[in-house]
């Protein structure tokens, strides 16, 4: 009964007046780059998000006409038309120092098993579906990382691997979940916040699990993308546990 | 920093969780003498009553701010209608404190058939203070939660139990800060070998423990009855 809200309050470096078009933009491009509204995701309609955000309708056409500008959201005619996100940007470290704030090491790890669920079954179905050409092309995905420069660009290779093992498992389902399971968590791996990262790491990683597929070896498959997906989570929850309190910290207080 | 010892961390743990339990079996007496039972031990609670038991339970929450929802779960039997019966309040973010209904008709696609989750068998069969969880309420609150519950007495005849429902995300908010003064990493851990709360990724909530790898040491916490222990990394 208790519903999470779309737009949970996320710090920005600048200061929010509420109710600014400028300010609500603001607090959606948040939940865009953490993955709490995933590329591909529709925004509720304009008379529903201004109810939202309590602003006049007016107030949230300027919104949209914001993230339009950025290339955040695209707004398509027709029956099947609507406000629909079209990239995430790369969060700010405040507003990953948020999410770590907002989501306890039990849901992290909740996101660890869900990602771990639909990686596994995506993987399986990618050996028995993959092909010479399909899996050159996971192979070639696979060390991507090495030619990223930035941490948004590590990030979003990372992830185009990851959908593309989606893509040779042939199921359009499984896909949608990986895409919103990547957006949610490719951007605080490679977040600096995070830190520790070694695309190398990474890049050894995606080969085995591209060579298993190349091998069909089911098991050796599943058994790699589940340490790959443990060993990320445990970083995420690592940091959540490093940025809230120094061990020691609060001991005081109580 | 402070050196802590695990000693120390296992006193700080055991005064929050007896203060838990204190307040549950305070709100036990004032729940007691509020219902009614005739000769044959089933219960009798008019709209008055009920209107009273509400307000007991709406302070109460007042009163635990970590707490999701609390209240009265009545034995089928004691209740006599056949069907269940929960007084039950939670902290709604949108209407306060609120009464929060369940399916209790036992032939519902639904039905919430509490008599047989462990919070409240321990609590009504074996009549001790029970900790159960972490787990999914389904059904019931639908939260990943603990509960904590004890027995409720009228006129010698056990009726119900008294619970409180604790989200894992808020207990973690409570508990890391004292789990976190042992740097190496501890838990606190439940009487099946479940991690309920953990200070590292070897210990993550709803996990077993791992009966392998040996390596940590374990002190058990009062009240003794729930069988909850800390249990802490030793290298």
């Amino acid at each position: 009964m208790t519903q999470q809200p779309i737009f949970p309050q996320v710090l920005t470096d600048r200061p929010i007046t509420y109710g600014s078009a400028p300010a609500i933009a603001e607090r959606i491009t948040s939940s865009i780059s953490l993955g709490m509204l995933a590329v591909g995701e529709r925004l509720p309609n304009e008379q529903e998000l201004a109810a939202q955000f309590g602003v006049a309708v007016a107030t949230l056409r300027k919104t949209l006409a914001i993230l339009r500008d950025r290339g955040l959201v695209e707004t398509r005619r027709g029956r099947s038309g609507g406000t629909f996100v079209v990239r995430a940007p790369f969060p700010e470290p405040a507003a990953v120092e948020a999410y770590f704030a907002e989501h306890s090491v039990a849901e992290l790890r909740d996101l660890g098993d869900e990602h771990t669920a639909v990686s596994v079954a995506i993987v399986k179905l990618a050996c028995k579906r993959s092909h010479a050409v399909s899996v050159d092309r996971v192979m070639d995905l696979a060390s991507r990382i090495g030619d990223a420069e930035t941490p948004a660009e590590r990030a979003s290779a990372d992830s185009r691997f990851h959908i593309e093992l989606a893509v040779v498992a042939q199921s359009p389902r499984l896909l949608r979940s990986e895409l919103r399971l990547q957006s949610e968590v490719s951007p605080l791996l490679w977040s600096e916040l995070v830190g520790d990262v070694q695309p190398e790491t990474a890049i050894a990683d995606h080969l085995a699990i591209a060579a298993a597929i190349a091998k069909d070896d089911l098991n050796q498959a599943e058994e790699l993308v589940e340490d790959h997906i443990r060993q990320n989570i445990y970083r995420l929850i690592d940091a959540k546990l490093n940025l809230g309190t120094k061990p020691g910290d609060g001991w005081d207080r109580s | 920093m402070t050196t802590v010892s695990p000693d120390q961390v296992k006193t700080r743990l055991e005064t929050w969780l007896v203060s838990q339990f204190d307040s549950l079996s305070e709100l036990a007496v004032q729940a007691e003498s509020v219902i009614e039972v005739d000769a044959a031990g089933k219960v009798d609670i008019d709209q008055q009553a009920t209107a009273r038991l509400e307000e007991l339970i709406g302070e109460h929450l007042v009163r635990h701010r970590l707490s999701d929802g609390a209240g009265l779960i009545f034995s089928t039997e004691a209740f006599g209608t056949g069907d269940g019966h929960l007084i039950w309040l939670v902290h709604d973010p949108e209407e306060g404190i609120s009464r929060y209904n369940f399916e209790v008709n036992p032939r519902a696609d639904r039905y919430y058939d509490y008599e047989r989750l462990e919070w409240f068998t321990k609590a009504f069969t074996a009549g001790t203070k029970t900790i159960a969880g972490p787990y999914i309420d389904y059904l019931g609150v639908e939260e990943y939660i603990v509960t904590l519950t004890a027995p409720i007495h009228v006129r010698g005849h056990r009726v119900a139990v008294v619970g409180t429902d604790i989200r894992i995300a808020d207990l973690e908010l409570e508990l890391l800060r004292l789990l976190r003064a042992l740097p190496a990493g501890a838990a606190l851990v439940n009487v099946h070998d479940s991690i309920v709360v953990g200070s590292s990724t070897r210990f993550l909530s709803g996990d077993q423990l791992d009966p392998i790898s040996a390596g940590y040491a374990s002190l058990p916490l009062q009240p003794y009855e729930t069988g909850l222990r800390l249990v802490y990394a030793v290298d």
